[in-house]
């Protein structure tokens, strides 16, 4: 279901920002922004001098007409010094983030230019860094550069260097593993080109956010400094020596000391809300959007009433006229477009097609497995004798026992599907605890005998293992073994052997087989393997576009009495042990021109 | 034109109890013009023996030779030699980067192997002339050249990573798993965009799949590999015909093959 676009990723990313501005948070932090940067830029064009002025008339003095949060030990006003501070404490935080990234950056990425072992020393530097607590590094550094701005600027400077760097190797290392790098030196583009060209655009994103929550951080932390007396110094002032000055007088005239921590605070709020914002811009942060999409997608009016007919009350599974959408840039989207069909008991059906034609869709569909906000909409889902069309999630949730003991769904990745912090028994004995109410010893006494049915040697030592300790194929074993601690009428099998080789394939069909035959299990069995599929199927059915364009049965289909053109195509287009070298493969699009023309 | 020798190759990931034998002793020739082709299951050791041709992972020990050269010293002479051998990888979205223009990606390849051979690197407009020849010689129009991938559907974007290998003018081309992610509908149209560019420029293929039938459509010769070992070496027909390995013979029983059942089903109607 991806939904090309034609702009180039900047144009995309200015909209994508415009868009993040409009956000209540966005436009707090852009408009918080401005006003931060305007009032370094000119107050101390504006009231420079008067913040300066010493008057020994009003020492010390409480909010007042003239001075509105008072003044200070030599009477001069509180708000314009707090205002005129915001250049001093925004440029000294910025420096310092500005060395702190640039040479984190630069560390982080050495790794990837210089010879391997001298790029394994950097990195475990880089690492034993970052162990160390910040806050002590900023006060060892800020005492070894001494007292002064230069100092606490290169300190905390130096202080952000690990985490960036650290940052920037990890995400490195994830895009050095990207084909695409492995592509370009294999063509032999140069170190550094690849770094310039392929590696730092893949992780700017990340970079310039961390980058703003450092600066926020770092500009609070040279506050702190200041504060502490090892920023700057006298005569030149910012919010944390403001601080440290009101803080004397905290009881007399608490403005002189609140003034400068709230702008301190609010500063630093400024920032990191600015950083959430580009973060959320750029996709780095996910973006939860509490906007509702106007609209439902809709069904093609249908000409009742003979559109379809009625559920067929024999069969395991029967739906009609399913229809699922996801919300996509504002539009809805319909993956899967009418689709009706039986499943009789025991009967097994293969649904083919290509890659977003719909079949995984339709499959989570009848699981009621497709999560907020893709919506789902049929006359009828009709499941062992209830339907579960138009039924509310409450509703559904009701029946949830009864879906989870008569149907069971292997999935194509046994390894995401599973859980790898827990033993694979408890996991298999799950489905009984959960729907079948039943006690747990009993429960994984049931759970080691599935597992022995599914052909796994050993069940008792292998239920305690954890999935990583399993095969492929093992455990995707393990998953219709998780299937069958109910009595399944239905196993949905999305791709099971996608991901594994031909000869585990084959021991994972055999299993699937066998349950099926002993537990009279429908199943409904989803591959892109046309020669598996009518080896395995009773029929076959055949989706192009979200919509079956064929309902044939598997022996028809291999003797090629295939009516619609893409079916055929298909079946032409893929090699077999007999395919003819000397001519090209018939390709689709042969076929789906004939169509056309 | 330029036959490649695998001899002795050895590659071993890890040190010590815990290393991983990937490639265990490997000798086969790819005669010059051919495609061989590399079966095996996973963790067979095959793509690792194309990796270590271009100079992704380190061998053991062991040599690989383009025309008596070696691929595998670190030098001038090894980094010359090795640029004659491309690799087309098997994930189309994940080998090309997609924040580079189609155009961009390919043009980066023209420049490095300009530079390597130490030709004079040509003008921009020559090198987008090329850009866009290369295009054409993959079946892609060449307004392609201005898109990011991300517009493009996967059979679209390995012709483009077809197109960026052979803009370095590779004598050897190693084809890994090339059709492996892309759909059945598709994959017959890369299949045959290889084979006519190996008949129109006559380079030598090394292509690496796992499946049977794609292998025996394309190449000349087999090699199969299990478990780092190169269990059966010859003309393909031979070998898909009359399999003298039990795991080359294992393989053939494994895939489906249309028309036939997939097993002795399991005694149906007994349902409880």
């Amino acid at each position: 279901m991806t939904i090309l676009t034609t702009v180039a990723p900047a144009t995309r990313r200015i909209r994508s920002f415009v868009h993040q501005m409009r956000t209540p948070a966005g436009a707090i932090a852009a408009i918080g922004t401005v006003l931060l940067v305007g009032l370094a830029i000119f107050a101390p064009v504006l009231w420079g001098a008067e913040a300066a002025e010493v008057n020994v008339d009003v020492i010390a003095r409480g909010p007042s007409a003239e001075h509105l949060l008072g003044t200070d030990s030599a009477g001069r006003d509180i708000l314009l010094r707090t205002l005129v501070a915001a250049r001093t404490s925004l440029m000294y935080g910025m420096l310092a983030t500005l060395i702190g990234v640039t040479l984190g950056v630069i560390v982080g990425c050495l790794p990837s230019i210089l010879p391997p072992w001298i790029g394994r020393l950097v990195t475990a530097v880089v690492n034993m860094l970052v162990a160390f607590p910040a806050l002590l590094l900023i006060l060892f550094l800020a005492v070894f550069f001494g007292q002064g701005a230069t100092g606490a600027v290169f300190a905390l400077g130096l202080a952000i260097v690990p985490n960036i760097a650290r940052l920037c190797q990890t995400m490195t290392a994830s895009v050095v593993g990207r084909d695409f790098v492995s592509a370009a030196k294999v063509l032999g583009v140069p170190r550094t080109a690849i770094l310039f060209r392929h590696i730092i655009p893949s992780i700017a994103d990340v970079i310039v956010v961390n980058a703003t929550m450092a600066a926020a951080s770092s500009l609070t932390a040279m506050a702190g400094l200041s504060f502490l007396g090892i920023g700057l110094q006298a005569p030149a002032y910012d919010w944390g020596r403001l601080l440290s000055e009101g803080l004397a007088r905290m009881y007399v005239s608490p403005a002189a000391a609140l003034t400068p921590a709230i702008a301190v605070t609010l500063a630093g709020i400024v920032l990191t809300m600015l950083g959430d914002t580009i973060g959320r811009a750029v996709g780095v942060t996910p973006v939860i959007s509490m906007r509702k999409l106007a609209g439902l997608p809709t069904r093609s009016a249908k000409p009742e009433p003979d559109r379809g007919e009625a559920p067929h009350p024999e069969a395991v599974l029967s739906v009609r006229d399913l229809h699922v959408s996801f919300p996509a840039l504002g539009k809805w989207v319909t993956p899967v477009r009418g689709v009706s069909f039986d499943i009789a008991r025991g009967e097994r059906v293969g649904i083919v097609g290509e890659s977003g034609s719909g079949k995984s869709l339709t499959a989570l569909a009848v699981a009621q497995l497709i999560e907020y906000p893709g919506r789902v909409e049929a006359d009828a889902i009709v499941f062992d004798g209830v339907d579960y069309a138009g039924m509310s999630e409450r509703e559904v949730t009701s029946h949830a026992a009864d879906l989870g003991l008569k149907m069971s769904m292997v999935f194509q990745d046994p390894m995401s599907s599973l859980n790898p912090s827990l033993r694979v028994g408890p996991q298999v004995a799950e489905t009984a605890l959960l729907h079948g109410g039943g006690i747990r010893t009993q429960a994984s006494n049931q759970a080691t005998d599935r597992l022995a049915e599914v052909g796994i040697q050993n069940p008792k030592m292998r239920a305690r293992q954890y999935p990583f300790q399993f095969s492929g194929g093992m455990r995707q074993r393990a998953m219709i073994a998780m299937g069958l601690m109910g009595t399944p009428k239905l196993i949905i099998a999305d791709e099971p052997t996608t991901a594994l080789d031909a000869t585990v394939q084959r021991t994972v069909m055999q299993v699937l087989d066998r349950v099926a035959v002993e537990h009279g299990s429908a199943v409904m069995f989803i591959s892109h393997d046309i020669a598996l599929v009518t080896g395995f199927c009773e029929r076959v059915l055949v989706m192009y576009h979200g919509e079956i364009v064929e309902d044939i049965s598997s022996a028809d289909l291999v003797e090629g009495s295939a009516v619609h053109p893409y079916t055929k195509a298909l079946m032409a287009s893929i090699p077999t042990l007999t395919t003819d070298r000397s001519r090209p493969m018939a390709t689709v699009a042969d076929f789906m021109k004939e169509d056309k023309a | 034109m330029t036959s490649l020798e695998f001899r002795n190759l050895v590659v071993d990931f890890g040190r010590g109890p815990k290393t991983v034998h990937a490639v265990k002793n490997v000798s086969f020739i790819v005669p010059q013009g051919s495609t061989v082709g590399v079966l095996g299951e996973s963790g067979s050791g095959k793509s690792t023996i194309a990796r270590v041709a271009v100079g992704l992972e380190h061998a053991t020990s062991g040599e690989i030779l383009l025309d008596g050269h070696s691929l595998l010293q670190s030098n001038r002479a090894g980094r010359m030699h090795r640029r004659q051998v491309q690799m087309v990888f098997q994930d189309p979205y994940s080998s090309l980067n997609p924040r580079m223009t189609i155009g961009d990606s390919i043009a980066e390849g023209l420049h490095a192997s300009y530079r390597k051979s130490k030709q004079r690197v040509p003008s921009r407009r020559q090198i987008e002339a090329e850009t866009q020849e290369l295009l054409s010689l993959v079946g892609l129009d060449s307004s392609y050249a201005a898109h990011y991938p991300r517009r493009l559907s996967g059979g679209q974007r390995q012709r483009v990573a077809l197109a960026r290998a052979l803009g370095a003018k590779p004598s050897v081309l190693l084809a890994d798993e090339i059709t492996s992610a892309l759909d059945v509908s598709v994959q017959g149209t890369v299949l045959n965009l290889f084979r006519k560019l190996q008949s129109e420029l006559g380079f030598t293929a090394l292509f690496i799949s796992h499946n049977l039938a794609v292998v025996r459509y394309v190449c000349d010769y087999v090699a199969v590999m299990d478990k780092g070992d190169l269990v059966e070496f010859g003309p393909v027909d031979e070998i898909l015909t009359a399999p003298k390995h039990p795991s080359t013979r294992a393989l053939i029983e494994a895939v489906p093959e249309m028309g036939k059942p997939l097993f002795v089903p399991a005694h149906r109607g007994v349902a409880r």
